[in-house]
């Protein structure tokens, strides 16, 4: 029998365009000191530690653990690094978490974490990508997303328009206003997103999120160390990954399979059996606006379809019935190894009501979604306050 | 040409990449007295007294911040070393040379860097840096460890 | 405390350490793709497979079926002509610089694949390129054995039929 498990702290550093005040074992350090501060521990109280970053290309190092371990206490202690792409927060967290699950630690911290050191980070995109495929067209993510929004709004014309990823972004980056963490803090209109610069179309600039260096760190720990650490722990009710072909062409990009089976896997664990009524708040990982209202579709939590009427009801909204990255989400801030470790931060401090100024009352039960590579592989985790 | 070996081609990609990593201000301090005052900075921690270089902001045996720079060595203690009989592409020194671990005298932990492939380079050999004219910030300012008495037998 | 003051009122510190990276890579395409790249180099052949168990058809040319798993033994021929299924106009300039910006590029479904594939468009204005629009495929002179043989696809001489 699985042990329970609970997040118990949770950790974001400053995020800024270029972190250039720091090196990347200060940068991730700043984030898990202040996790296990959070959790009213010490680095001696940590049992494991899970370490996460996106791509081995924009480090230039291939053991990054070991660099970085030394600066958050994990010398002398069992380490992992956890190595998949802008997803890889996510996975830190699920990886801490089967570690605890099994009984093999108590306490474990997962960081992750993402600083831009080489100049052309375009290289990132070529990570995606069937080397034997279409390497020759060395595609960035941009491309990726805007072959999938047109997808998207082709299959339901009528029904979804550019103007509802343009909502999405006004509304995303209304929230993370009021969420001290988030690294652009400024609203927009409609007009401006639509008038601004094409990227690729359909999407535009204002549709893209805005790359940030930052770490973000998570503490889970057995029920019963949990609930000796603090009084209320977000609970890790269910998890869920799935990965589809690598290669772009299988993928349904308008209704991801891999986004589908891993909800099904978290609510499975979770008892969630009707998402849009079971679950209080999604934190979701919109890169691109458009991708939000993708995710939800896949998740369940609207018909295919039907999420653009679902966001100009006012539904995702923060007031709404079930809102939908109350924090500002991604395209308000995209530490990209980070940003899926924090969609879950974000969601157990929900459950835990410690969201501040950007809290959904009476959240009992919080869902996180992450996708990475080329759309192909997602991860969700849905937390509970009770057991 | 034989067709079915033919088929087997293979796709070729190359790729030039250019890093620029933040330092971090107490490294950025170790490297900059190097460069500028030819003296190899090490970190103290207060709290379990272990002398690390290079330095780091953190402690890395018992995780507490570091709040104390001292100049260690110059003069250091070979730890163990080995051979480099070839050289390659950037490599640090002319081949042959010897990698050596270096514990500067009054830090806790060892370096990595070079020394000739001199004989008397041994574990508890006694070695002091050569530092460079033209110094950039980089570990490399010091050209390499030699004997600390290779003047005398000179 | 004191020796940080001692020292860094001394010295100013390095901000930065930049470093270069040469990288040569070299993929063995193997079995299935060298005989997809070499049909394509040396006939203007598009082959793909068809699975026995499933009935799919699927590029990239692989030992195993993506949609069921099973091995995959049967090449078909494809066109060379298909129908848009997404695309996008890019103005972000590629890792390589590859190809020139904005360039048009595309989902395509090639007739009788039942998976798309990722291509350039060419010969058409940006603003007339619609989903479902039928489109050929350019062939450049000198092929060397990889997807970009194929310049780009342009649209077909017929009218272009909307998907929906």
């Amino acid at each position: 029998m699985a042990r329970r498990v609970g997040v118990i702290g949770t950790g974001q550093s400053k995020y800024e365009d270029h972190r250039n005040d720091v090196n990347t074992p200060e940068l991730v350090r700043e984030a898990a000191l202040a996790a296990m501060s959070d959790a009213g521990i010490t680095p001696g109280d940590v049992d494991a530690f899970v370490i996460a970053g996106a791509s081995g290309f924009p480090e230039e190092i291939s053991f990054s653990e070991n660099w970085i371990g030394p600066a958050i206490g994990a010398s002398g202690k069992p380490l992992v690094r956890v190595h998949a792409g802008t997803n890889v927060g996510a996975n830190a967290t699920i990886s801490a978490f089967f570690q605890v699950a099994s009984g093999a630690f108590d306490v474990v911290l997962a960081a992750s974490y993402n600083q831009r050191t080489i100049e052309d980070f375009r290289f990132n995109s070529m990570d995606c990508c069937d080397p034997l495929w279409d390497l020759g067209f060395d595609y960035p993510q941009s491309t990726l997303a805007g072959l999938q929004a047109r997808f998207y709004l082709s299959r339901h014309e009528g029904k979804i328009t550019e103007e509802h990823g343009a909502m999405v972004a006004v509304k995303n980056r209304k929230n993370a206003v009021l969420n001290p963490c988030a690294h652009v803090r400024s609203e927009i209109t409609v007009e401006d997103v639509m008038n601004s610069s094409e990227v690729a179309s359909p999407i535009k600039v204002l549709d893209c999120s805005r790359v940030c260096d930052g770490a973000a760190a998570i503490v889970v720990a057995d029920e019963m160390k949990a609930r000796k650490l603090n009084p209320a722990p977000a609970w890790i009710a269910g998890v869920g990954a799935c990965s589809e072909s690598r290669s772009v062409p299988y993928v349904d990009m308008a209704y991801p399979e891999s986004c589908v089976r891993a909800a099904q896997q978290a609510y499975q664990m979770a008892w969630v059996y009707e998402p849009a009524s079971d679950l209080d708040t999604v934190e979701v990982h919109d890169t691109f606006s458009f991708q939000e209202l993708i995710w939800c579709e896949a998740l369940g939590i609207c018909e295919p379809g039907t999420a653009g009427k679902f966001l100009e009801l006012g539904g995702s909204m923060l007031d709404g019935e079930l809102p939908v990255n109350p924090s500002g989400g991604v395209i308000s801030t995209n530490p990209e190894g980070a940003s899926s470790m924090v969609r879950q931060i974000e969601a157990a401090m929900q459950v835990m009501g410690k969201a501040g100024d950007h809290q959904v009352p009476g959240v009992r039960r919080a869902l996180a979604h992450a996708w990475g590579g080329a759309i192909q592989y997602s991860v969700v985790t849905v937390f509970s306050s009770g057991l | 040409m034989d067709k079915a070996r033919d088929q087997f081609i293979c796709l070729e990609q190359n790729m030039k990449l250019k890093f620029r990593r933040p330092t971090g201000g107490v490294v950025g301090l170790f490297l900059a007295a190097l460069r500028d005052e030819k003296k190899i900075i090490g970190s103290e921690c207060r709290n379990c007294g272990k002398v690390f270089v290079p330095p780091a902001s953190y402690c890395e045996r018992c995780s507490s911040d570091i709040s104390a720079l001292r100049e260690v060595g110059p003069r250091g203690i070979v730890i163990s070393w080995t051979l480099a009989p070839k050289g390659f592409d950037n490599s640090p020194a002319d081949a042959p040379f010897r990698y050596i671990m270096v514990r500067p005298m009054g830090a806790d932990t060892p370096l990595l860097h070079v020394s000739p492939d001199d004989e008397r380079i041994r574990i508890g050999t006694v070695v002091r840096p050569v530092f460079r004219e033209e110094r950039t910030g980089s570990i490399t300012d010091i050209k390499w460890f030699v004997p600390d008495d290779e003047d005398k037998r000179a | 405390m004191r020796h940080i003051t001692e020292i860094s009122s001394k010295v100013e510190p390095v901000t930065f350490v930049e470093d270069e990276l040469e990288l040569s890579f070299r993929y063995w395409y193997g079995e299935h793709y060298g005989r997809f790249y070499a049909e394509l180099r040396d006939n203007r052949r598009i082959l793909g497979m068809r699975c026995e168990k499933c009935g799919s058809v699927l590029l990239p040319p692989r030992p195993y079926c993506g949609f069921c798993h099973a091995p995959l033994r049967t090449w078909v021929e494809l066109s060379d002509k298909g129908a848009v299924d997404t695309f996008s106009i890019v103005h972000t300039p590629n890792a390589k610089e590859l190809i020139e910006t904005p360039y048009a590029c595309a989902m395509i479904k090639l007739d009788g694949c039942d998976v798309p594939l990722y291509h350039l468009l060419g010969e058409v204005e940006f603003k007339d390129i619609l989903t479902g629009m039928r489109v050929t495929a350019v062939w450049e002179e000198v092929r060397k054995g990889a997807l970009r043989d194929i310049r780009y696809f342009r649209p077909s001489e017929q009218r272009s039929i909307r998907s929906d």
